[in-house]
């Protein structure tokens, strides 16, 4: 029997090489002695909403690296957080560690907790002089040139060996001497715009050195080039570039769709009534505040009941009172609650005749038309199935507006959606208990705000292409593609299957942002494929089945 | 009853394994497997029963044989990373197959020459030609398409010939077929408290009932031909058991209990020659045509849903196949006969059409074997076969659900038998 199994069938199948071509077709042997990989949150192996070990364990470059071996790579040294939870870039207060999956509630939404943080997560690494995965959650190239980023980063600091806190990004990177390098830059410059609903505009937040905002074309044109003119400076060092995905495809954006606010017919005829007796309200506020208090006024002084001197003082202070309660407004002003009382049942009564009554319709006619023209979804209408949500506007007459296709709800936003949809389905349709729950301008994309982030991407990816094309060490990885293949139409990779979808694609970590050590494990492969198809190498990848996606309880 | 015996041990579901193309066994007879497992037209024995039930008139007279194999077998497979390319992954996985231990046992009744029947000959067989058992272990490459299989149809097989002049026998079988099935796949979920979610479905088949017919003629002592056709049926199973370990939090998406499947049996021709130059020396070859064709896909029907779906379909889009036989007997002393043979086995399934269940390629078996008459009616047969598929590479077609992964497989096999026949 040990004879017989001793026979197993053999197969002859791997031969990895680094012996390839560059762009003009000559023989080169690819140096993968010191492979450095260049990046952000995406290449240091951030996941659940955290830097911790296992995601740093499978960040691509790690997985690149460990392919690399077979052809004279050496092991690959990563700032790795110490165990646990990991951290999420706060410091002080706002520290958590990594995202987890307790359940699902009743209404089939993930519930998701966070880990306590790793203990001391931002204390210097051991091996700061032999890094080679270089990835800075949060870095955006338009940082990479800056001085002292190392004092504002506690990611970038923890890589640093104290004699460089105050060198920039590059110089670190080039000190580094890569033979071989990747280099995935540039998503931040529009994903922090993007993750906080565009609420500082496209300059950013003015408190935080633009922070939150877009980077510009020439500012992002200028660093790209001159960062990777560093790095090949010396003729003989290749890499491989990545592009910017869309971000606006990433579960972060599209996991609670913009009609996702379910309503039946009752509740959709309830929801409308109200909105139109809220409109009502107002208009009738309006008349009776410019037209009926006006006219009940100057009756009163010409009966005699008060002196004609006090009749703009009254009119203000009833106003006034009227604004804050309208039902039952309390005197001020130094007039009697009597004088105030005898007005609020003038009013009624006038309020109640035919004629007030059709100038108050035909005003509310009008101010829905005037509303409807100037701001767009202000009037929310509502329907039997799937609804535009209704989200907080400061700027809307209604201080409501209501969600269109092609604006984006943030993942960020979910919790409070939870609950107006749990309110909603219990009946309680009360505005005040509602407003709270609405989403706020910094957890929406309006349609001005995708525009601005869609055309940042288009030129940011026309930068990365020229940069390419004018330089024969690089080569593009086209990860914006890949990423659109994900979540268009899936990806089997032989029965691994990867979707766009938040929790149950597979590609998506728990932040909806950042990628699962599978999602990683596909990225990786991609681009060794890429390396292989360009540069004639014969890299082998990894198997996707061996990385695990998102982790149920 | 030694024969009813064995009956009762086969249908205890002792485990089999498929070792020729497709999921067939050709594993019915040791003295044929000998001699690479000529058996249609060439000189008869009690195995008759399964090879050519139109030679069993032939005999000399009644007879039983009980035996079985041991197949040790062995798949290895290589994923390829970019099948673009044809650039593999530095690793190699290889199947932990259970040891197969294929039964046949067949006995032929002669009436006494005065008899009013003695135009006939009377036999019953039980055997395994279909079967399969492939285990890959969990954490294999292709666990979402593959665990664990085993397939396995059983024939009980009543059979009557007819002596229509002394040199052309007719016979005919009544099939009555008993089968069941078992696959484990991964289920794509990573679980703190599941350690290997999978989906189980194990199911005994309905009896389903064939027939099969031969022709054996021998016109001298020197020629003999035979042509036999087994004719193929539908095995179906309804309300097989689906066995389902997944994180409790998971289980509205996996509310599948039961399953209905239908696995087509093939039909197949065979025609062999059996050539006597000496007394001494035998030669024979055989020819079989296999339907194969049937088989277009696996498909397995939910009572709910798994996973979102109410079946899993996997494209299997087979052809029809052949198989060549050529092999021979030496009688070296009366009591000692060695033999030798091989064949060649065309494989069903088309290119990019492989699947971890049946990693199919065109394979040659290479035989030999011993038969050793004790006593006038105590005779032993031992035979051994190794067999080799070739490495063949399988690159799953986009737009295709075949179930299967992109790599390169190797499979080989040794096959040792043993058969104890009794003539009386």
């Amino acid at each position: 029997m040990f004879l017989l199994s001793s026979c197993d069938p053999k197969l002859d199948t791997v031969n990895p090489s680094n012996q390839g071509q560059d762009a003009s077709g000559n023989e080169v042997t690819f140096d993968f002695t010191n492979y450095v990989a260049v990046g952000n949150s995406l290449t240091a192996g951030f996941s659940d909403g955290a830097l911790y070990r296992e995601g740093q364990e499978s960040s691509y470059p790690a997985l690149i690296a460990e392919q690399l071996q077979a052809v004279g790579a050496p092991v690959f040294e990563q700032p790795l957080m110490p165990e646990g939870g990991g951290a999420n870039g706060a410091v002080g207060a706002g520290l958590e560690g990594r995202l987890i999956l307790t359940g699902f509630s009743e209404s089939g939404l993930p519930v998701l907790e966070r880990e306590a943080p790793s203990d001391n997560p931002y204390t210097a690494v051991s091996n700061v002089d032999s890094l080679h995965n270089y990835g800075v959650p949060g870095l955006r190239l338009i940082e990479t040139a800056a001085a002292g980023l190392g004092t504002l980063n506690p990611f970038f600091s923890r890589m640093l060996s104290t004699s460089d806190l105050l060198s920039s990004y590059q110089e670190v990177i080039v000190q580094s001497d890569p033979t071989f390098f990747t280099f995935w830059l540039g998503n931040n410059d529009i994903l922090g715009y993007a993750t906080s609903g565009g609420v500082f505009g496209v300059e950013g937040n003015p408190d935080l050195l633009g922070l939150n905002g877009i980077t510009s074309a020439s500012a992002f044109e200028l660093t790209y080039n001159t960062f990777i003119e560093n790095l090949t400076a010396d003729g003989q060092t290749y890499g491989v570039v990545m592009n910017i995905p869309d971000v606006l495809q990433i579960p972060f954006f599209t996991a609670i769709p913009w009609n996702s606010l379910e309503l039946d017919s009752a509740t959709a005829t309830v929801a409308n009534a109200t909105i139109a007796q809220l409109i009502r309200g107002q208009v009738t506020q309006e008349v009776v505040v410019t037209v009926v208090l006006p006219t009940v006024v100057a009756g009163l002084v010409s009966a005699g009941v008060i002196p004609e001197s006090q009749q703009e003082s009254l009119i203000l202070a009833y106003t006034q009172a009227y604004i804050e309660n309208p039902s039952m407004p309390q005197a001020v002003g130094g007039f009697s609650q009597d004088l105030f009382d005898q007005i609020t049942q003038i009013i009624n009564t006038e309020l109640q005749k035919d004629t007030v009554v059709l100038i108050i319709n035909q005003a509310t006619q009008n101010a829905i038309t005037e509303i409807n023209q100037t701001t767009p979804g202000a009037i929310p209408e509502f329907q039997a199935g799937a609804n535009g949500l209704i989200v907080q506007d400061l700027n809307s007459p209604t201080g409501l507006k209501q969600l269109t296709e092609g604006e984006y709800v943030l993942l960020s936003a979910s919790e409070k959606l939870a609950q107006l949809q749990e309110t909603i389905a219990s009946g309680g349709l009360d505005l005040l208990a509602i407003l709270p729950l609405l989403p706020t301008d910094a957890e929406v994309l309006d349609k001005e705000e995708v525009e601005n982030i869609e055309t940042a991407i288009e030129m940011y990816n026309g930068i990365i292409r020229n940069v390419v094309d004018d330089n024969e060490f690089i080569i593009l990885y086209d990860v914006y593609a890949d990423y659109e293949q994900v979540i268009e139409q899936g990806v089997n990779d032989n029965g691994v299957v990867l979707t766009g979808d938040f929790v149950t694609g597979g590609a998506f970590s728990l932040d909806g942002i950042h990628l699962t050590p599978r999602g990683y494990a596909y990225v990786a492969n991609r681009l060794i494929q890429t390396m292989n198809r360009e540069w004639k190498l014969n890299i082998p990848g990894v198997n996707l089945i061996d990385y695990r996606a998102v982790e149920y309880p | 009853m030694r024969i009813r015996y064995l009956v009762f041990m086969v249908l205890l579901g002792l485990p089999l394994a498929g070792w020729s193309n497709g999921f067939q066994v050709n594993l019915q007879g040791t003295r044929q497997q000998g001699r690479g497992n000529v058996g249609y037209g060439f000189r008869p024995d009690a195995s008759s029963v399964f090879y050519n039930p139109g030679a069993m008139g032939f005999l000399s007279g009644s007879q039983a044989v009980i035996g079985g194999s041991l197949i040790f077998s062995n798949t290895v497979f290589s994923p390829l990373s970019d099948a673009d390319l044809g650039i593999y992954t530095d690793q190699v996985y290889s199947t932990d197959n259970p040891l197969g231990t294929p039964f046949f046992a067949y006995g032929v009744f002669k009436p006494q020459e005065t008899s009013s029947l003695s135009n006939f000959t009377f036999g019953v067989g039980v055997f395994t030609p279909f079967g399969s058992s492939v285990d890959w272990g969990e954490d294999w490459y292709g666990q979402y398409a593959l665990q664990e299989i085993s397939l396995e149809a059983i024939y009980i097989r009543p059979a009557v010939s007819y002596q229509i002049t002394e040199s052309l026998g007719i016979g005919l079988t009544l099939d009555f077929i008993l089968g069941g099935a078992e696959v484990t796949r991964g289920l794509p979920i990573n679980s703190a408290t599941v350690n290997d979610p999978n989906v189980n479905l194990d199911g005994n088949a309905d009896v389903a009932i064939s027939f099969s017919a031969g022709v054996y003629f021998q016109p001298s002592d020197q020629w003999s031909f035979g042509l036999n056709y087994r004719h193929g049926v539908d095995v179906s199973i309804v309300k097989g058991d689906v066995d389902l370990e997944v994180p409790e939090q998971l289980s509205p998406l996996f509310q599948g209990t039961t399953f209905d499947a239908t696995l087509p049996l093939p039909s197949v021709i065979g025609g062999g020659i059996g050539y006597y130059p000496t007394d001494r020396l035998s030669l024979g070859v055989d020819v079989s045509f296999i339907t194969w064709s049937d088989y277009e896909e696996l498909r397995f029907d939910f009572d709910a849903p798994i996973g979102g779906e109410l079946s899993s379909v996997s494209e299997r889009n087979y052809k029809n196949s052949w198989i060549f036989n050529i092999g021979g007997e030496y009688k070296v002393t009366d009591a000692f006969t060695a033999t030798a043979g091989m064949y060649y086995d065309l494989s069903p399934v088309e290119d990019g059409f492989m699947s971890p269940e049946t990693p199919d390629s065109d394979a040659f078996g290479f035989t030999a074997g011993v038969a050793y008459q004790v006593t006038e009616k105590i005779g032993i047969n031992g035979s051994f076969l190794f067999l080799t598929k070739r490495e063949r590479e399988n690159i799953v077609p986009s737009g295709v659900e075949t179930g299967g992964v992109s790599g390169t497989y190797k499979s080989n096999g040794f096959i040792p038998s043993i058969a104890v026949q009794y003539s009386f």
